[in-house]
């Protein structure tokens, strides 16, 4: 008996990416993707509009609210409340008050891998920035001169004017205008002021990097004062000395154990000393607050709130070293 | 879904509430403005015959341009009108000096220099220019939002560059638009979407950066914004990396690794009323996850099936009731994806599938309703029914019993992929045994197949013979009332057409000798 030409047997249908039946809807999908969607309908009406503007949505307020909620964002959001300097995400603001801003870290980073990638979603922990940084450009493919990736460890010169050596270049800098006093200048950023390219980061050596987690904004004259006032009522002014700021918070930090409690570009505030009411301070030469050592009554930065310090008759700034200080304090 | 209860008092009140199903955004092209139609269709057939090419060389792509809402009504309609002049090599140098220079004078540069990247030309000049894109990407990473912001639209416009050396000049800025995916600046999110969206489809810089750069894991975090915006554009990236060539390798398996199939189904299947743009991109992600193959065994388990029928279910509830602009767009991909995941083998339609009575009406009104706009909806629907019809007794039923098949037999026409679909559908119920078969000879199927049988098309006319050949079996009196409508006559025609011969020669023996035929 011969075999029955009739084949036909139900079967469900598979059809792959390009199956002939679903050219025309991938199509449709396309012209939809490329703006080309229309009805012949809409087409007609968009004819007899020809010269017509189509209406659009009150720019100024659909477009302002977008600028304020982007302002918002972009300078508020991820915003490191001690430095003053805005990031792009939480898990990159939460990087760096670990590794600037917390004291123990320091700590943690000498006995294992603390350095987080990132990465949010890679797990690799790394010993040093430096080990970090490498990770991120041989696997993830980032750029050596990423903006976000701010190390601690500096290897800039001391005046922070060239990028570390091996790191690409920045041809051409940006002037940057900072939208507020605290903003610091940015690790490719020239501040406008004074027309040179600095890091924002404090020459520091691996001593002091040892020492003081915390890394305040520098500004870019990198002279402060550190001083020693009475809290309340006092007039004068215990000690002062100038130098660079790393030294100073190295000097602070050996002397009196202390890191900053506040920062901003104007000065650095440490907080009692002893327990005779003394503040310790660091001031940026040039600024308000340190002009007004020189002649006139000076008024700390309050601590944690409190109402500021003031001295009502003019200090009498000595040169004391912090050591002879401490030795004449006993 | 678009009643929240399934109480149809409610979903009546809300369908008359709300007679528009609204799009988070019009990608709709703005440069037709001030053309005359004739130029549109021609312009239109144009990109299709593009699109249909591309697409046989399996290099069919396409880039969104997100339009910006800051042009006032004047400068939109004359940037339409008026194309906008390539820059001078100087004209751009002169440009990104001033933005260097800083001042009042940058921002202006700045917005001029993202006017002119509109045109290749201007783009093709700027990319070659030393430094260009580092001042670029400079300005995108600043602390200044105004000039981020037009520094992130600068790079999309040269993300959508259709110059491939354009695009690629942009990949240095991966590492930070993904960066910023994490952040809080929805416009700045939006337009960071949309830009890697653009530069995914080359597949050589996904492989290369943005895998290692953790975009996969960045999307996963991000499709769980509660901002519509987001999730389109979310739904973009993803439907632009998983529709490459080399998804079935490289992407699939990292997103069906991450829970990214289960938060794309939820907002395939979310609220439309907020709009269906997202809804849209998804179902375009799910259908080519479930195309590759790699694991469609997960998405039956993960509730896939029940989920986009329901879909369908509600979607034609509301057809007839709301403006169903773009409809055809979410329509089609989950079409796709039921009926493929029907397909899978051990896929069992009665246990995916509760409701088939409620599908395949749903599947009707959908023909029904886009007949004539977008005629492909109806050869996917009639696919869907197909791999119902194919193993499940109850769906020919239903199709018999709802009376269906006036509407089927309606539907033969000239098209020769509906007609093989549509008598596909007739045999897989005539398959089913005699008291199908008596139905539909009862049900007047014989007259339409007899017209069509004039038809020159091989292929349907070999599917005509099939069913025939079934109605014949199992209802010898379909054959004397065949031969009585002169069916033998329009047999003859294909007597010599080769893939035709033998069932041909078989029919016409059946019909002059209706007992010759012997039953199983």
């Amino acid at each position: 008996m011969a075999a029955s030409p009739f084949l036909f047997r139900p079967a469900r249908l598979r059809c792959p990416a390009q199956h002939p039946l679903l050219e025309d809807g991938d199509v449709h999908r396309h012209l939809s993707l490329q703006g080309w969607l229309e009805e012949e309908e809409e087409e007609e009406e968009e004819g007899r509009k020809a010269r017509a503007p189509l209406p659009q949505p009150p720019a100024s307020s659909s477009s302002s609210l977008a600028s304020f909620e982007h302002h918002y964002e972009a300078l508020e959001r991820h915003l490191c409340a001690s430095c003053r300097r805005p990031f792009p995400s939480a898990h990159l603001l939460d990087l760096h008050l670990l590794e600037w801003h917390d004291s123990l870290f320091q700590l943690m980073a000498q006995r294992g891998c603390a350095y987080r990638c990132l990465v949010e979603s890679c797990p690799g922990r790394f010993k040093g920035a430096q080990e970090r940084k490498d990770h991120m450009v041989s696997v993830h493919h980032y750029p050596p001169d990423f903006r976000f990736n701010w190390p601690l460890e500096c290897k800039s010169s001391a005046k922070g004017k060239n990028p570390p050596p091996g790191e690409s270049s920045v041809p051409m800098d940006l002037i940057v205008e900072e939208p507020r006093v605290q903003v610091p200048a940015d690790a490719m950023e020239v501040d406008p002021r004074e027309g040179t390219a600095e890091s924002a980061l404090p020459p520091r050596t691996k001593s002091a990097s040892s020492c003081h987690p915390e890394q305040p904004p520098e500004r870019p004259s990198s002279r402060y004062r550190l001083v020693l006032c009475p809290s309340r009522g006092s007039r004068d002014l215990l000690f002062s000395m100038d130098a660079g700021l790393s030294v100073l918070l190295m000097a602070a930090s050996a002397w009196k154990g202390l890191s900053p409690l506040s920062a901003s570009t104007e000065s650095l505030f440490f907080g009692a000393v002893g327990g005779r009411g003394q503040d310790l301070c660091c001031v940026a030469l040039g600024a308000p607050l340190c002009q007004s050592f020189i002649g006139k009554g000076v008024r700390l930065p309050p601590p944690n709130g409190q109402a500021a310090a003031s001295v009502s008759s003019p200090p009498v700034l000595t040169s004391t070293c912090f050591r002879c200080a401490q030795a004449s304090e006993a | 879904m678009l009643s929240l209860g399934c109480d149809p008092g409610s979903r009546a009140e809300i369908v008359a509430t709300s007679s528009v199903i609204p799009r988070a955004r019009e990608w709709r092209r703005s440069r037709y403005r001030g053309c005359n139609v004739e130029d549109l269709r021609t312009w239109r057939r144009e990109r299709e015959s593009a699109l249909r090419s591309a697409r046989k060389l399996q290099q069919l792509t396409s880039k969104r341009l997100l339009h910006e809402d800051t042009l006032t009504e004047e400068e939109q309609a004359r940037t339409d009108i008026e194309p906008a002049a390539s820059f001078s090599k100087e004209e751009i140098t002169q440009l990104l000096k001033n933005i260097q220079k800083g001042g009042e004078e940058r921002a202006t540069s700045l917005h001029l220099l993202r006017r002119g990247l509109r045109v290749r030309e201007t783009q093709q000049k700027f990319i070659r220019l030393e430094g260009s894109m580092r001042v670029l990407i400079s300005l995108f990473t600043s602390n200044l939002p105004d000039l981020q912001m037009d520094a992130a639209h600068c790079l999309h416009e040269l993300s959508h560059s259709s110059d491939p050396n354009v695009a690629e000049a942009c990949l240095p800025a991966t590492s930070y638009l993904l960066t910023y995916l994490s952040g809080h600046s929805i416009p700045l999110i939006e337009l960071c979407l949309y830009t890697l969206g653009n530069l995914v489809v080359e597949m050589k810089a996904v492989k290369k950066q943005l895998i290692p750069q953790g975009i996969i894991p960045i999307l996963a975090s991000c499709i769980r914004s509660p901002h519509v915006v987001v999730q389109e554009g979310v739904g973009y990236v993803l439907s632009q990396l998983l529709q490459s060539r080399e998804a079935q390798a490289e992407i699939v398996p990292l997103i069906l690794d991450s829970t990214l199939p289960q938060d794309m189904l939820r907002l395939v299947c979310s609220k439309l009323e907020e709009g269906i743009g997202a809804a849209v991109e998804f179902a375009w992600g799910l259908h080519y996850i479930i195309c590759s193959q790699v694991n469609n065994s997960l998405l039956i388990s993960q509730g896939t099936v029940p989920s986009l029928v329901q879909l369908l279910v509600e979607l034609a509830s509301v057809l007839s009731a709301t403006s169903t602009e773009g409809l055809e767009l979410l329509l089609c991909p989950v079409v796709r994806c039921v009926a493929n995941l029907l397909a899978e083998d051990g896929a069992v339609v009665g246990q995916l599938v509760v409701d088939e009575e409620g599908l395949l009406r749903a599947l009707f009104v959908c023909i029904q309703y886009f007949l004539v706009k977008h005629p492909f909806i109806v050869q996917e629907c009639l696919w869907l029914i197909n791999n119902l019809t194919a193993d499940s007794t109850e769906s020919c039923s239903i199709l018999l019993n709802l009376d269906l098949l006036p509407t089927l037999l309606k539907l033969l026409s000239s098209h020769h992929m509906v007609n093989l679909l549509i008598l596909t559908v007739l045999c897989n119920v005539a398959a089913k045994g005699a008291v199908y078969c008596q139905t539909l000879y009862k049900k007047a199927v014989l007259p339409p197949l007899v017209s069509i049988l004039a038809l020159s098309d091989t292929e349907v006319v070999g599917q005509i013979l099939e069913l025939l050949h079934l109605l014949f079996l199992h209802c010898p009196e379909a054959a004397t009332d065949f031969a009585d409508q002169r069916g033998e006559q329009a047999l003859q025609q294909h007597h010599s057409t080769l893939q035709l011969q033998e069932r041909v020669r078989a029919l016409i023996q059946v019909v002059r000798d209706p007992g010759s035929l012997s039953l199983h």
